[in-house]
């Protein structure tokens, strides 16, 4: 199965746009160190660890504070019965291997990888940027991680030989915090954004990128969680300005609940697009953005039977024995329902190159 | 062999998606070191012309 033409400009046109998006929180920190006149790395000091109560509050989501979040969230979630009927089984251990692998196996291997693996590629290289001000390292890596994550993310949605090593984190029926995790291994194993900042790490942007990842932490988890608390932000009006501001800039329940729907045919659910994972604003600015302030009626994907929980979270090592399912070993690459085939001529081009829903 | 063990295929497409995932990685880090060790060697190329200038100026 071959990508779309029209896919495939637009993908080019906006891979060129984000290279200037790249450059640009660098550019503009050259900018003002030469309208200040500065030169940070002659300082004897040089490295710039913030102070102050959100400084703590990093620290502390990072000294297992955000495990403790989460799971107070998903204990809402559950004594809510958010999760349903369908949270069982087959659902519930794919949800647990894949919460636990990422905690108990990958952060250690990542932490070799930054310990071990960097010092012996580049052993004069460490902290060669520790100079950069705080400001900027937030900025420069908000931008590498999170635009990073954006083209890892729509790739595996657009490129249709990538789209089954995604589905895992679309196949649930349901939303949840647990969602954030379901991924296969092979795809979280890598995730490029998670070599990006352990380089930049490497390189002297650490406390940067503690403050990073702790805002997008927050903001992937509750845009994936089944309490939708950006709904308030559209009921009163008086919050609307501020709802328009919110929607456009970071992922919430309404915009990334869409990217989970089975279906884009009700103009609420939207899987072609809101690939954003910190900010929705990569979608606002590379047209890939829907949206409606509502939430899908039905998530996951429409012709899913339940995969084993071992294909999920390990595909292509592990085959699923469901007939006709993409992750079986004679399963197609993409599967398309044939009712698909009524609707417009422009959508089923689309859906050649995306992948996933009915 | 049971089909549903790992066949050449599976090993090729996996190949193929860690060279996209070092490809995704590799192109920001450029552009960000690069952007990075531009800035610092701009910016003391200015400050060193701009000190030579005031040491002539100022004997």
């Amino acid at each position: 199965m071959k990508m779309d033409l029209v896919v495939k400009r637009r993908l080019i046109r906006n891979v060129l746009l984000s290279l200037l998006i790249y450059a640009l929180p660098p550019a503009l920190m050259f900018a003002w160190l030469y309208s200040h006149g500065q030169t940070p790395w002659t300082h004897a000091a040089a490295a710039t660890h913030p102070t102050g109560l959100f400084w703590k509050f990093c620290q502390m989501m990072k000294d297992n504070g955000f495990l403790v979040f989460i799971f107070v969230l998903g204990l809402i979630e559950f004594s809510l019965g958010r999760y349903g009927d369908e949270w069982r089984g087959n659902e519930t251990v794919l949800d647990i291997v894949c919460f636990a692998l990422p905690r108990l196996v990958f952060a250690p291997f990542f932490a070799w990888f930054s310990v071990h693996v960097l010092p012996s590629i580049a052993p004069r290289e460490h902290n060669l940027f520790n100079w950069v001000p705080f400001f900027w390292g937030f900025l420069i890596l908000c931008v590498a991680d999170d635009l990073t994550q954006y083209w890892y993310h729509r790739l595996h949605h657009e490129v249709p030989w990538l789209w089954r090593f995604h589905r895992t984190h679309h196949s649930a029926p349901y939303m949840g915090m647990s969602m954030a995790s379901r991924q296969n291994a092979i795809y979280t194993i890598f995730f490029s954004q998670t070599y990006v900042t352990s380089v930049l790490v490497y390189l002297g942007l650490g406390p940067a990128a503690i403050a990073v990842l702790t805002i997008k932490s927050f903001i992937t988890t509750l845009a994936h969680s089944s309490l939708p608390w950006d709904k308030p932000f559209y009921k009163y009006k008086p919050l609307h300005p501020v709802a328009w501001v919110l929607e456009r800039t970071i992922s919430t329940p309404a915009t990334h609940h869409a990217h989970h729907a089975a279906s884009s045919d009700d103009g609420v659910g939207y899987y072609k697009g809101n690939f954003g994972n910190m900010f929705f604003l990569w979608d606002v600015i590379f047209g890939t953005a829907h949206i409606s302030r509502q939430y899908p009626k039905v998530y996951g994907i429409s012709h899913y039977q339940g995969d084993p929980w071992y294909a999920q979270a390990f595909w292509p090592i592990f085959k699923s024995n469901v007939p006709g399912s993409e992750l079986a070993a004679d399963g197609p690459m993409v599967r398309i329902d044939e009712r698909r085939s009524t609707v417009s001529e422009q959508d089923a081009l689309t859906l050649l190159a995306t992948p996933g829903g009915d | 062999m049971s089909s549903y063990a790992m066949q050449i295929t599976d090993v090729s497409l996996l190949l193929r998606k860690i060279v996209v995932g070092v490809l995704v990685a590799a192109i920001p880090l450029l552009i960000i070191i690069g952007s990075l060790w531009l800035t610092r060697n701009l910016l003391d190329r200015s400050h060193s012309r701009a000190t030579t200038t005031s040491e002539h100026s100022n004997p």
